[in-house]
This record gives C-alpha cells, structure tokens and sequence, in this order.
C-alpha cells in the first residue's frame, strides 16, 4: 500500500494528471502485490459501466447549454425583482442566483463562469471593490455542487453505492444554508456601513417578462426534484429530459442558441465528461489494488482509534478533507476517499447520507481553498486580480461556509430530515 | 515529424466531434427509451446497455481531446515556476508518463479484446470487442497524442502549426 501511496505522492506532485497518476500508481501496485496487469482493462470497464454515472453528461451538458442559451441573463434580472432596491441588493442578488443557478448547473465551475463574468464585472460599477465581487461570487460557486442537479454527488453515489436521489434531497438544506451564511457575511458588512445602495433594476415594464422568464428558467430543477422524487423518472432519465428543456428554452423560447452553439455545448460537455470518467476508470483501479494490499485491516485500525466517538470522526475527517482540498480537487478526493471511509463511518454507526454530505461539503471546500482551488483560479482570471487580493476577501465567506459544515457534523437531521421526511 | 503532427492534429479533430456525436447519441437513446415506456408503454431492451457502452466510447475519444488541450484535472504546483527550458522538459516528462500508461491501457486492451473479445452482451447482443475495443483504442489515441505532445514540447510547433492547432478549438 506505501508503494501506491508513495507512487501516487509523487506523480500528483509532479503535475502529471490526476487521471493518468492514478492509472499509474495502480500500476505499480498491481506489480508489488503481483497481481495480472489485465485487471487494467477490467477494472476501468467496471467503472465506467454504469448507468447511474449516466447522468453526470446529462447535467453537465444542460448546464453548458443553459449557459450558452442566455439563461444566466435572464435568472440575474429576476433575482434582482425578487431581492428589489434595498441596500446592498447587488450583494444579495449574487447569493440568491448562486442558490437559484445552482439548481440548474450541476458544478461549480460553470456557475463562477456564469455569473462571474456578469456579477465581478458590474459590481465594481456600484461601489464594490473588485476583490469583494469576486469573493463573493467564488464562495456562492460551491453550493453548484451541493443542491441538486450535482455532477459530484453522482459520481459519488455510483462509487459510494448510496442513493443518488437521497443524495440529490440530502443536498437541498446545505445548500440553502451555505447561501445564508454568504448572506450573513454581505449583511455584517452592511452592518459596518459598507454596501452601496443598488443600481441594477429591471424597468416596470419588463416586470412581467422577466419574472415569466425567470419562473421558465427555475422550473428546470423543479421539474428535475419533482419528477424524480415522485418516481416518475430516474436521475438518468431526468437529465435526459433536462436537456432537451434547456435546448427548448435557448433555441426556440430565448432564440440565444443556434445549430453550431449546440454542436460546441455537446462537445465541450462530452470533453468535460470523458475527462471526469476517465478518472473514475484509474481510480477503480487504485481502489481494487488497495482493497488487494488490505485497505480493510487500516480502516479496522481506524474504527479502533475512534471507538465510539463518531463526532469525533466526522470532525477528524472534516479537518482531513480540508487539508486535502489545499492540493487535490473535489472530485478526485471523493472518489479516491468515498469508498476508504464509507465502510469505517457504518462500521461506526453514522447514517450514510449525513456522513456523504459532510465529506462532499468538505471537499467541495477544495474548490475555494488556496493554492489550487479550481474557481479561485476561474475568479482571479475573470477579475484580473492575484490570489493574495481574493482571499483577503475570501477567506470571512470560507470561515462562514466552514461554519455550516460543523453544523452539518453536529446537527444530522439538516442532511437526513428532508430524505428521511420525503421518503424517495 | 510535421506529417505525424499534422496527422495527430486531424485525429484529435475528428476525436472531438466523434465524442460530441456520441453524447448527443447517448441523449437520443435515452429520451427514445422514455418515450416508448411512458408514450408507447413498451420499454426498449437495449437501450440500458447501448447507452453505457456507447458513454465508453464517448469517454476515450473525449479524453483523447482533453489530453490534447491540457484539459484533465491536474495539480499544476510547477506551472510558471523555473525557465523556459525547465517547463519544457517538465511537459515533457509528463507527457512521457503518460504515454507510458497509455500504452498499458493499450497493450493490456489488446490482450483483454483477444481473449474475451467474441463473447456476446447480453441485451444488445453485440460482440464485446466493440466494447473493450473502445479501451485497446482509446490507449492507442492517447499514446499518440502523448507522443505528439512531447515533441511538442521539445520542438514548438511553428507559427503556422500553432494557427492550425488553435483553429481546433
């Protein structure tokens, strides 16, 4: 097992990626445990061969197309109606589209390059200082992950073996409540005196056709949660439909989207989506070489450690997966970590779903902590600023969100009362 | 070398539609199977199983296109650090690496096809080497494109081939 991890050490350190390290740290297990290299083709083929996995291009796919179809826009004017002219109304209508167009989206690259574009661009205009914006914007990115559609949370049910429609409901409260505590940081500094009043407003003669256009946008996940938690559709099949919805609403209602922007929205979600499979292909590997080389004996060891005391775990991983969001992304720590700790954390009694949205809300964190966060980098590009000048502003939301994940490890029924209470 | 680059450069092309076709595919079937189950009240058989081959499909010419464009998922903790010549060789070292695990995927895909290629899936009814075929080739794909960035990497395209590369995207 210290020869995968060693292995894998140093090629991720190296820069190689991720998929391709993965690949070749199984590699080099398969050689020291002598095991035949043909479970190579074997294992990627058995992570790959699920329908489940399915409906991550379907979201992702959607995701791009909304983006594409003028979608962002549209969901923009309408929480500006909804959150109207109170001070700082710029502010809070960035936390609640993040909310909104995570319900939409699915990950939370596409949501900083949605709304990252519109929101670090003209809040500077209104008095904000850039960095702010940006920050602000970067932490609202995250909850793209939490509420549902979530690419993430389907990869990790595919590996984990958990409920993806549980996961999808599980998501909802974390989500919302990652929005407020980002709420709760614009209004301590309007507190302070620090927020400009708004100047983005939607003329009275538009209301109508922006709130029907918002109301058209936002039926997209609602249809996606009710048609699935009612049983009507799959996920998979849902995301199918998803799709169709968003080239409904950006060629025919918004005519934003033409033949050749749909050809390049499933080209670039198709390259996006073989990139993620292919890591989940490698990382089968790792996961069958290390159950091989007694994965079981350390995570007995682990239980050991933390008899009786499954706070005590929660929090030790909590504090793990942070750490491990400083080097690695969300994607590659929850697969690589999913199927290592599920079985220490049932061993230990912890409800599966409270301990998979701790572990997903931890890892997502990865996406905004410093240096390698993915959206930071996204941020920091879109907004011309260095690393340094984002985090000053940063870091007050990523302590907040920080916060809602000790909520989630003290209090369970914010991640099972809903799944529990609707019973999918 | 100009032609296996130019080559190389047609390939990833006609990779990147092949994936998006494939998606769009995938999006096809998928709805297809809704419709006859809840329009026609007969479910398609197959449908389950064509679509997660063809997603097999997707992934390997789709990975071939991110490979191409540095688009997996990395850690990038050298990128900008040490001169010109020292981020040279360092892509060129990674690219090397994964070359080497592609042509794994490559060798043992070929092996994996010879040997259990002719047996039958069990609802499509294909030959399963189009299926594992997919994997023999995908390492094949990638293995060139890993080749064709390290010499990329030694030896900088030329304008001209820049222009043709950066067309593609």
């Amino acid at each position: 097992m210290s020869a995968i991890a060693l292995s894998l050490a140093i090629l991720l350190l190296g820069g190689l990626p991720i998929a391709f390290a993965f690949g070749l740290a199984a590699i080099v297990g398969l050689y020291v445990e002598q095991l035949a290299m043909l479970s190579i083709v074997a294992k990627m083929f058995a992570g790959l061969d699920s329908f489940v996995l399915l409906a991550a291009p379907f979201y992702i796919v959607a995701g791009e197309l909304m983006n594409r179809g003028g979608i962002s826009d549209r969901l923009i004017r309408f929480t500006t109606i909804l959150v109207g002219k109170i001070k700082g109304g710029t502010a809070y209508s960035a936390v609640l589209a993040a909310v909104l167009f995570a319900g939409i989206s699915g990950t939370a690259v596409a949501d900083i390059a949605a709304l990252g574009q519109i929101y670090i661009n003209s809040m500077p205009k209104e008095g904000y200082s850039k960095a702010f914006a940006a920050a602000l914007v970067t932490a609202g990115s995250i909850i793209g992950p939490i509420i549902p559609p979530s690419v993430i949370m389907v990869i990790y049910a595919a590996v984990a073996d958990i409920s993806i429609l549980k996961l999808f409901i599980a998501g909802i409260v974390p989500g919302i409540l990652l929005g407020l505590a980002c709420g709760a940081i614009v209004f301590l500094k309007g507190l302070r005196g620090e927020l400009p009043p708004t100047s983005m407003t939607v003329p009275r003669e538009q209301l109508p056709r922006a709130i029907g256009e918002g109301l058209l946008v936002l039926s997209l996940p609602g249809f996606i949660v009710f048609g699935t938690i009612s049983g009507v559709f799959t996920p998979t099949e849902a995301g199918g439909i998803a799709v169709v919805y968003a080239i409904f609403l950006g060629m025919v209602v918004f005519r934003h989207l033409d033949v050749a922007g749909l050809l390049r929205a499933f080209r670039s979600a198709a390259r996006l989506t073989a990139a993620l499979f292919l890591l989940i292909a490698t990382v089968e590997i790792v996961n069958y070489v290390l159950i091989i080389a007694g994965i079981e004996d350390w995570t007995k060891q682990l239980v050991s450690v933390f008899m009786n005391q499954p706070t005590l775990l929660l929090l030790a991983c909590v504090v793990a997966f942070l750490i491990i969001g400083l080097a690695l992304d969300a994607g590659p720590a929850l697969l690589l970590l999913a199927p290592v700790l599920l079985p220490v954390s049932r061993q230990m009694g912890i409800d599966d779903i409270h301990f998979s949205m701790v572990m997903i809300v931890s890892c997502t964190m990865g996406l905004i902590s410093p240096p390698v966060g993915i959206c930071l980098f996204v941020s920091c590009k879109i907004g011309n600023m260095t690393l340094g000048e984002l985090w000053k502003e940063l870091r007050w939301f990523f302590y907040a969100e920080c916060g809602v994940i000790l909520l989630l490890v003290f209090f369970p029924v914010l991640s099972t009362g809903l799944p529990n209470w609707l019973r999918p | 070398m100009r032609s296996f680059r130019a080559a190389v450069r047609n390939l990833v092309r006609f990779c990147d539609h092949a994936a998006g076709w494939f998606l769009i595919a995938i999006v096809i079937v998928n709805l297809a199977a809704v419709f006859m189950r809840y329009g026609m009240l007969s479910a398609i058989s197959w449908s389950e199983e064509g679509i997660r081959y063809l997603a097999i499909w997707m992934t390997f010419f789709g990975a071939t296109v991110a490979s191409w464009y540095d688009e997996h998922l990395d850690m990038n903790m050298f990128a900008g650090s040490g001169g010109a010549t020292f981020q040279a060789w360092h892509k060129a070292i990674l690219h090397f690496f994964t070359a080497v695990f592609s042509g794994f995927v490559l060798w043992q895909g070929s092996v994996y096809v010879y040997l259990n290629g002719m047996q039958t899936a069990p609802t499509t009814g294909i030959r399963i080497y189009w299926v594992y075929g997919a994997i023999a080739l995908g390492g094949l794909l990638l293995l060139l494109v890993s080749l064709a960035k390290i010499w990329d990497s030694i030896d900088p395209p030329t304008e001209v081939e820049a222009g043709e590369k950066g067309q593609l995207m």
